[in-house]
């Protein structure tokens, strides 16, 4: 079996891989369907059954391997404390989120220097140039994607709002 | 010759040009900002080619996927971060040389190495397509299954001491791939009754997740590195003397990369990591290596640019990836409608022609534009990590949303981001994901399409080609379990 330096983490990992087989294992006589008088190799079932089968057989090696490094050198606080950490990025996660629920709202343009403005602020970016900065390369992914590109992103509710040439033109470019 | 000159006519086009220069000239910035690369680029920029020209968009993301090992050598070499994961190497001998004060020096060789690294490869690729088109349209569907398993194992098997674990990432990939409907017996697989799984998940939207949004998380979370700049001093030619004086090195590096780069599955790594060890033991001095051995510059840099055009080999004629990269440069081709495989060679041989000669193009015009631009290229170096954490989020919109202007999709993306987080954090690789996803799909289907021919198993491996892969995998896999056994051995003795 191969040597592995422990990471911390790794523990948590594997839990987490193993419940994951265990589901999709539990899950192949519902989530397949097995077609009476088809031959095997063309069932729908036997592929996914096939790559799931393998993943529980690597899983499991893999997460014996871990076992062993772990009882050497692994503690479980400082397993928890790297969970935790994996929580981290989740706050920005939310603010993509909420940035994709806005646009289609307050439109592309607005949307996006928000988003750069405020993320620049939660950043700890605090120095007019960098403020500036921020708002000027959303601003320039606004114009280089939407306006020049004409990638197909839905225009902002908002803009209904505005004079019927102003409209016109934030819906084509913004 | 007739197909070679009418390739040629794609280079009367302006617009071909322009994509030209803005994919290599891009590629290189992208490749110079470390914690960028060129596949959190490539994954961004793909849905906004969807709108362009087939062959506009192709170019721009070819010389994004040309170009940004070139200017991933110029942080490896001065702040001793790769610019690019490949790079890693060019770090032991280039910074070294950075800190003996021949930061100019070390840059230039990069630059030379690479430059002979990209040109040879392409030169090699022009006289073996004749060969390609007359072979590749003798693969039958158990050759291109054997292929693509062939490509699966040496994955796993590549990522030493990491085995265990890209396997099952492998076999993850493989079923993600398998959600949704299925195209047989048109029959739901592993939905949960959930109507937004039933077209499955998106190669694009995993690629997005796993490469920019989880990059993304991982700089925004970080903190802002400030490095101090290292002075340029000395001529821009000293490299290309160096390189003179090492030629046979260079040779045997770009050599290295074209071999490893057709073979699937195995890249820039065992490229480089080959190239390196033997310009070490060919090398009159081989206590210097890792200490600014200019030599071991040539083997990194020479090795790992010959990769990307010889990768096109298996991805062109077979439509077999080698990597993450060539994986999105296979989903580029679909989306532009065209289909990578033996028909390509027979039917489209101009337009195969025509990739080539604009990666030649490509790396001449990064060589010129490194040679000149490299002063400014420094202060793009230097953008703060989290500022560009918050680009690669807001890009990675772009990228997910223009596909279906779908909310779902965001939260794929996002899920498949906080997945790459992870694994980035523990240090597991990410790339088996995708292979698995791209390879494993090309598998089930020719697994079904080979039935017809199939009555016992040894029929899979009863034709030349395929039996020779077979081959392969049963050699490949006996040196990887030789080497795992020796090496509990050698553990067990320890302890």
């Amino acid at each position: 079996m191969e040597k592995n330096e422990y990471q911390v983490g790794n523990l948590i990992f594997v839990i987490i891989v193993l419940f994951l087989v265990s589901f999709l294992l539990i899950s192949i006589p519902y989530q397949t369907k097995w077609f009476d008088g088809v031959p095997l190799v063309k069932q729908p079932r036997l592929w996914p059954t096939f790559c799931i089968t393998g993943m529980a057989l690597f899983s499991l090696i893999y997460s014996l391997q871990i076992w062993q490094n772990y009882k050497i050198k692994g503690r479980i606080q400082s397993e928890l404390k790297e969970l935790q950490s994996w929580a981290k990025p989740l706050e920005f996660v939310v603010y993509f989120l909420l940035y994709v629920w806005l646009v289609p709202l307050a439109g592309y343009l607005l949307s996006t220097l928000l988003f750069f403005f405020l993320l620049t602020i939660r950043q700890g970016y605090r120095a007019r140039s960098m403020l500036l900065i921020s708002l000027v390369t959303g601003f320039g992914i606004v114009v280089v994607f939407k306006s020049l590109l004409k990638v197909k992103i839905s225009s902002g509710a908002i803009y209904e709002y505005l004079p019927d040439g102003w409209s016109t033109f934030f819906m084509v470019y913004f | 010759m007739d197909v070679i000159l009418s390739s040629f006519e794609i280079f009367l086009r302006w617009d071909v040009w322009v994509a030209i220069l803005i994919g290599s000239v891009g590629g290189v910035i992208i490749g110079a900002i470390p914690g960028v690369g060129p596949a959190v680029a490539i994954a961004i920029l793909l849905p906004a080619t969807y709108s362009m020209d087939p062959i506009i968009g192709i170019t721009v993301l070819l010389g994004i996927y040309g170009s940004a090992m070139y200017g991933g050598a110029i942080p490896a070499i001065l702040i001793n971060t790769p610019g690019t994961p490949v790079n890693a190497l060019t770090t032991y001998d280039g910074y070294s040389m950075t800190k003996n004060n021949m930061a100019r020096r070390a840059i230039t060789l990069a630059y030379w190495s690479s430059f002979t690294g990209g040109i040879f490869s392409i030169i090699a690729l022009i006289f073996m397509t004749s060969l390609i088109a007359k072979v590749a349209p003798l693969f039958g569907s158990r050759d291109i299954l054997m292929a693509a398993l062939l490509g699966l194992i040496l994955v796993v098997i590549s990522h030493r001491k990491q085995s265990l674990i890209a396997g099952f990432l492998v076999f993850f990939g493989m079923f993600i791939s398998t959600v949704g409907m299925e195209s047989v017996k048109y029959s739901k697989r592993f939905t949960y009754d959930q109507s937004w799984l039933l077209s499955g998940f998106d190669l694009i939207t995993v690629l997005l997740g796993l490469f920019a949004v989880s990059q993304a998380l991982i700089l925004l979370t970080g903190n802002d590195k400030k490095v101090p700049m290292p002075s340029l001093k000395g001529g821009k030619h000293e490299g290309f003397f160096g390189l003179i004086k090492y030629k046979i090195v260079a040779a045997i590096s770009a050599s290295m990369g074209v071999i490893m780069g057709i073979i699937p599955g195995v890249g820039e790594f065992l490229a480089q990591f080959f190239s390196y060890n033997i310009a070490r033991s060919i090398s009159k001095k081989p206590e210097r290596f890792g200490k600014g051995a200019p030599e071991g510059i040539i083997a990194a840099e020479a090795a790992n640019n010959a990769v990307p055009a010889a990768a096109m080999i298996p991805l062109l004629a077979l439509g077999i990836p080698g990597e993450a990269l060539t994986a999105m440069m296979l989903s580029v081709f679909y989306v532009h409608s065209i289909i990578p495989g033996p028909d390509l060679f027979e039917n489209n041989l101009d337009f195969v022609y025509g990739l080539y000669e604009s990666l030649f193009i490509i790396n001449i015009i990064v060589m010129v534009f490194l040679l000149f631009a490299t002063k400014s290229l420094l202060r793009i170096i230097q953008i703060p990590q989290r500022f560009l954490g918050i680009t690669i989020l807001g890009l990675s919109f772009v990228g997910v949303y223009t596909l279906r202007n779908s909310f779902v999709d965001c939260i794929m993306c996002a899920f498949f981001g906080i997945l790459g987080y992870v694994l980035k954090k523990l240090d597991l690789p990410i790339v088996p994901i995708i292979l698995g996803m791209v390879l494993g799909n090309i598998m089930e289907q020719k697994f079904r399409a080979s039935q017809a021919r199939i009555d016992t198993i040894f029929d899979y491996v009863n034709r030349p080609i395929s039996g020779t892969v077979f081959a392969i995998i049963v050699i490949a896999l006996s040196i990887h379990f030789w080497v795992v056994w020796r090496q509990y051995k050698k553990n067990k003795l320890i302890h």
